[in-house]
């Protein structure tokens, strides 16, 4: 026993009062919080646009605006082409927009995303840059890729604390009454058609990339529905099925299933029929630091092209050239860079701002809702057991929050006491405006409680097992596809771009994921090939 | 009945409460001193005799308290229930942490001595108003005896068994307080201090009751209790709880309440696990050992004049420094860990072998039984892909696989996944008294069928003894499992399954 402990113990029993005891006992938060938000300060200036004169013009064949996934997977792209005179802007200090992440001295811990599920092997653009990182370690004799065992999420990777213990799995494979067992059985089989049900333009009715989904209008008119709707509809009507799908509605797409597409909804239980050689469909990749991973693979690639610290604050177009003017957050200095070509990897509501006239479409069509995402250090995991050991993604019934990710799930270690565990938390119930506003107003100490008050419910002394927190707020966490998404006309608007500017962020398709954000970037890419050609 | 005649049963019930609660700390010492020290028939006997010199005293001491009989009665009954609430769970801490021991037992069990002795004579100096000399005796004494009988026959029936020791001890120290509470309301006007006492009772009555809710809790810290066996070492690593006990001079070691071995025994696990990988290689000249931070596996390994050089890799330094440095356990390894040949490495195995270049002749994993998700990873296919990439070609490597007796699946699960990963295998078996059967898996490409050389002297293991560890009898036979990778951890599964029957 550690001597911390005893001491814990020693004045829970003998030294205090005992109306104080029973305060100890559910814990005292005396752990440091800190902040690790995007830079929101430099970045709402693009509002205000107040930024000096230019004094330095350059040229560049080609200018990627922010360092996300999206921007990253372009400048791969373009690299591999031969196509090398280009730079990606990111206005962070580090690339990865979404796909970052941190470190302490237990692990590394993502920021934001931690997970891809096992691809569609039709995505063979995205299974090339898996083998050419080793996620992918080879092909077996029916060409089925072998993953690297490694990034597969060992084992258990799921647990739902529902009706006072924790289940395996998510769906739990026990603890449902009959009920509740029948229609999920029912919906899920259901999801299995729909994973091999086909348009009559011959392709998949669901699949990632979903630019790839059939047009048939028995699939599309989903997009007229909410989730929920679509729910109602198939006469789903246990509370179980019902949580499960707003729960994971919320989980890939920031709103609940009242808001959401049902065929974005649709998207997530039957888009994904991957084949591998050693894992199944269900399998998904992850790796400590979540998907900052996959950033870091990317960024392997062209780490020569990427300037941070640089904000691109205005767009303009002259002749033959487009005007991008960039602010060096490190020099405080404005740069004006002439290009041929332009490839927008930021969000709409940012584009907004850069390209106003120039791009005149529909902004308010584009949501985003905002998040928490909390990287809390426990200083002993093994009290995170219960009825079911700790698990990779760890999920609660009554919880508002989305639950809980093990960072160093995937470490080899076998003997780790410590460990970091990323919290998420959507807020949707409200208009993507409200809810900014409240969680605006948060004080640290406030967010501590919030959090705090919610993993109670489950760990009821978790805040004696915490050595500190990490919050990272996001104002605008996600693109959220409402209704109507797939077929509105800014969709359309802009995949076709601007002669010789095109948009790359994984918002165009309405949806946030990896896959989404690694596509996007390759079309936008093309579209600058093809350009100069 | 009337007024003062209630009030002295009153009291007589509490002599019995005093009896019984006095009884049962004596008996708590007496059994926390013989599970902790060992030696039960010293353990009782001096704590016996110390806690009845003490109550001596404190009867002797009585003499000293002149006035306010009452108030002091019910001060030092408070006193009593605290002191002898808490004294099981001081002990329990102090046996980890501290040197001196032996006198905070002492001292404890002297104290609520002490204020135990000093209660009856008090008593019965209150009640010699109330009774006539020979009543007050022979009432006195009688409800004591009583106590002290019903103490003795619950203590082993049913307190101890259903209870445990630390939720007695605060149980009866609560019970005491509770006589105490009901004697200052009952006496109320005979009393001074007495709003004082009455807090300090009900604050004291609600530290016990949170020691009593959490008695599971504090009993975890300190599995100590689990012994059965005189401990003559125990200390907490960051990985790990070490236990060394000592029974008939025979040492066994525990991990987290698992028995590592006895050395009674452990030669047949040690050479099971060694000789029958080794003996059958030409020349083998560097062994990789990954688990077996206690040296003896590597005791059998340096009994080969070829082996060069050893790797030995545990986690926990605390058990390495402690079977390099301890006399008699270098004894028992023969200070195989002083050896020149030997690097020591105190790191994770699995991380360590991801990085390793260099190939071994021989690999011997001996790490604990696949009995949760992080342990589980070591037995998976990507763990033995890392052992192909370090074993060289005509080498050999032999895990550790639980008892194929006990465990029936989960043993030829360890099989089935070393197959899977492309090794032939030979499984075998042996009869360790401590254990049980126990099994093992080798793994290799090419495996000679002669022995090659075997060192002098084995205690247990020669060629013939071999060819009868390969046979498994119908109840150990091999049955089809799945294959254990990191993604299925089906091992885990069958392990719980089995050894969950049978706990
Ligand atoms: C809480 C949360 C959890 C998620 N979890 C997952 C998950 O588990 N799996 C998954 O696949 N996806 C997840 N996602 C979605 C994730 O956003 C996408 O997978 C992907 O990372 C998006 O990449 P992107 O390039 O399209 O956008 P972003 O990540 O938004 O990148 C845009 C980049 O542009 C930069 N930028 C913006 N404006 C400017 C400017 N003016 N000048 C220069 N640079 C600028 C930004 O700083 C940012 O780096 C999650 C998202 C959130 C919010």
């Amino acid at each position: 026993m550690k001597r911390r402990t005893f001491i814990k113990w020693s004045g829970t029993l003998f030294a205090l009062p005992a109306l104080q005891a029973c305060d100890l006992l559910s814990g005292n938060a005396n752990f440091p919080i800190t902040f690790t938000g995007p830079n929101a300060s430099t970045a709402h200036k693009i509002r205000t646009q107040e930024f000096p004169d230019p004094q330095i013009t350059k040229e560049l064949d080609t200018i990627i605006v922010g360092g996300g996934i999206s921007g990253l997977s372009a400048a791969r792209w373009l690299k591999n082409a031969g196509h090398t005179n280009f730079n990606v802007f990111e206005l962070e200090s580090a690339v990865g927009g979404n796909a970052r992440g941190g470190k302490n001295k237990i692990s590394e811990y993502p920021f934001a995303a931690h997970y891809v599920p096992i691809p569609n092997n039709t995505f063979t653009e995205l299974l090339h840059f898996f083998e050419q990182h080793q996620i992918i370690t080879g092909y077996n004799e029916q060409q089925l890729p072998v993953y690297n065992p490694y990034y597969i999420c060992s084992e258990p990777q799921e647990r739902l604390f529902f009706r006072g213990i924790w289940h395996d799995g998510l769906p739990p494979k026990n603890g449902l009454n009959t009920n509740e067992w029948h229609e999920l059985q029912r919906f899920l089989n259901q999801m299995e058609q729909f994973k091999l049900a086909h348009g009559v333009d011959g392709k998949p009715a669901f699949t990632i990339p979903l630019e790839w989904s059939s047009t048939d209008p028995a699939y599309t008119r989903f997009d007229q529905m909410t989730m929920q709707e679509w729910l109602e509809k198939e006469s789903y009507t246990q509370p179980f099925t019902h949580w499960f799908i707003d729960y994971c509605c919320k989980d890939d797409f920031g709103t609940p299933a009242s808001k959401t597409s049902a065929w974005a909804g649709l998207h997530y239980f039957a888009s994904r029929n991957g084949k591998a050689a050693n894992c199944s469909t269900f399998d998904i990749l992850a790796w400590p630091e979540g998907n900052h991973f996959l950033t870091k693979c990317l960024m392997a690639d062209v780490a020569a092209h990427i300037q941070t610290q640089h904000l691109t604050y205005k767009i303009e177009k002259e002749q033959a050239h487009w005007k991008v003017f960039v602010w060096n957050e490190a020099t405080q200095q404005t740069i004006l860079y002439l290009a041929k070509t332009v490839i927008m990897a930021c969000p709409q509501m940012v584009n907004k701002h850069l390209l106003k006239a120039l791009m005149p479409i529909d902004y308010n069509y584009f949501q985003y809702y905002p998040w928490l995402v909390a990287n809390i250090t426990i200083n002993k995991k093994s009290e995170l057991n219960g009825s079911q050991d700790l698990a990779w993604d760890n999920v609660s019934y009554n919880s508002p929050s989305l639950g809980y990710v093990n960072a160093t799930h995937l470490s080899l270690a076998s003997n780790q006491q410590e460990t970091v565990i990323t919290y998420y938390y959507n807020f949707s119930i409200n208009s993507a405006k409200e809810e900014r506003l409240t969680i605006a107003s948060k004080t640290p100490e406030q967010w501590k409680q919030f959090i705090l008050d919610d993993l109670k419910l489950i760990h009821p002394t978790i805040a004696n097992n915490i050595s500190a927190i990490e919050v990272n707020v996001l104002g605008h966490g996600m693109i959220s596809p409402t209704p109507g998404f797939l077929s509105h006309p800014a969709r359309a608007q802009l995949t076709k771009g601007l002669p010789g500017l095109y948009f790359a962020h994984s918002d165009c398709s309405g949806i946030s994921i990896f896959e989404q954000a690694f596509y996007r970037g390759i079309e936008a890419a093309k579209q600058v090939l093809h350009y100069g050609s | 009945m009337n007024n003062s005649k209630k009030k002295t049963l009153l009291l007589l019930l509490s002599v019995f409460v005093i009896a019984t609660c006095g009884l049962i700390y004596e008996l708590i010492a007496g059994t926390l001193a013989s599970y902790l020290l060992g030696d039960s028939i010293t353990q009782f006997s001096t704590i016996i005799g110390v806690y009845l010199f003490a109550m001596g005293i404190g009867s002797y001491l009585s003499k000293f308290f002149k006035d306010r009989l009452l108030t002091w009665f019910i001060q030092i009954e408070i006193l009593v229930g605290l002191v002898g609430g808490i004294s099981a769970t001081i002990l329990f801490f102090a046996f980890e942490q501290a040197s001196g021991f032996h006198i905070l037992l002492y001292g404890l069990i002297s104290l609520t001595g002490i204020l135990v002795g000093l209660e009856i004579p008090l008593l019965m100096r209150i009640l010699k108003s109330e009774l006539e000399f020979s009543e007050l005796v022979s009432q006195v004494f009688t409800f004591d005896y009583v106590g002290a009988l019903l103490a003795s026959v619950l203590f082993p029936l049913f307190l101890v068994p259903y209870l445990g020791l630390l939720k007695t001890a605060f149980f009866f120290g609560m019970l005491n307080i509770l006589v105490a509470i009901l004697l200052c309301f009952i006496f109320e006007k005979g009393i001074r201090y007495l709003r004082f006492l009455r807090a300090q009772a009900i604050v004291l009555l609600l530290v016990l009751l949170v020691g009593f809710v959490y008695a599971e809790r504090i009993q975890n810290f300190t599995e100590t209790l689990n012994y059965n066996e005189s401990i003559i070492f125990s200390k907490s690593s960051p990985y790990q709880r070490i236990v060394l006990t000592n029974v008939k001079g025979t040492t066994k070691l525990y991990l987290n309440n698992n028995l590592q071995f006895s050395a009674a025994d452990e030669y047949r696990y040690h050479e099971a696990l060694v000789h029958p990988g080794l003996s059958h290689l030409y020349g083998p000249a560097t062994i990789l050992i990954l688990g077996g931070g206690d040296g003896l596996a590597l005791r059998e390994v340096l009994k080969y004049p070829s082996v060069q050089k050893v790797t030995l890799v545990d986690l926990d330094a605390t058990v390495t420094d402690l079977f390099k440095n301890s006399a008699s356990l270098k004894k028992l390894n023969e200070g195989a860990l002083s050896d020149k040949r030997l690097t020591l490495i105190n790191t994770d195995a699995f991380t360590w072998l991801k990085k390793q270049q260099t190939q071994f002749d021989f690999i011997i994993i001996d790490f604990p039984d696949p009995s949760n998700f992080s342990i589980g990873k070591l037995y998976s296919t990507s763990f033995y892909e890392e052992i192909k990439k370090v074993l060289k070609p005509n080498g050999a490597f032999v895990v550790q696989s639980t008892s194929p007796f006990m465990a029936r699946k989960s043993f030829w699960c360890v099989n089935a996944t070393m197959k899977a990963v492309g090794f032939q295998t030979q499984a075998y078996h042996v009869y360790v008294p401590s254990f049980g059967e126990w099994g093992y898996v080798l793994g290799f490409n090419h495996f000679g069928s002669n022995t090659v050389y075997l060192p002098q002297q084995l205690r247990f293991y020669n060629p013939q003894q071999w060819e009868e560890m390969k046979h498994f009898p119908i109840d150990m036979a091999e049955v089809p499992t799945a294959i254990n990778k990191l993604n299925n951890q089906v091992l885990i599964h069958y392990f719980e399954e089995e050894w969950g029957k049978v706990q």
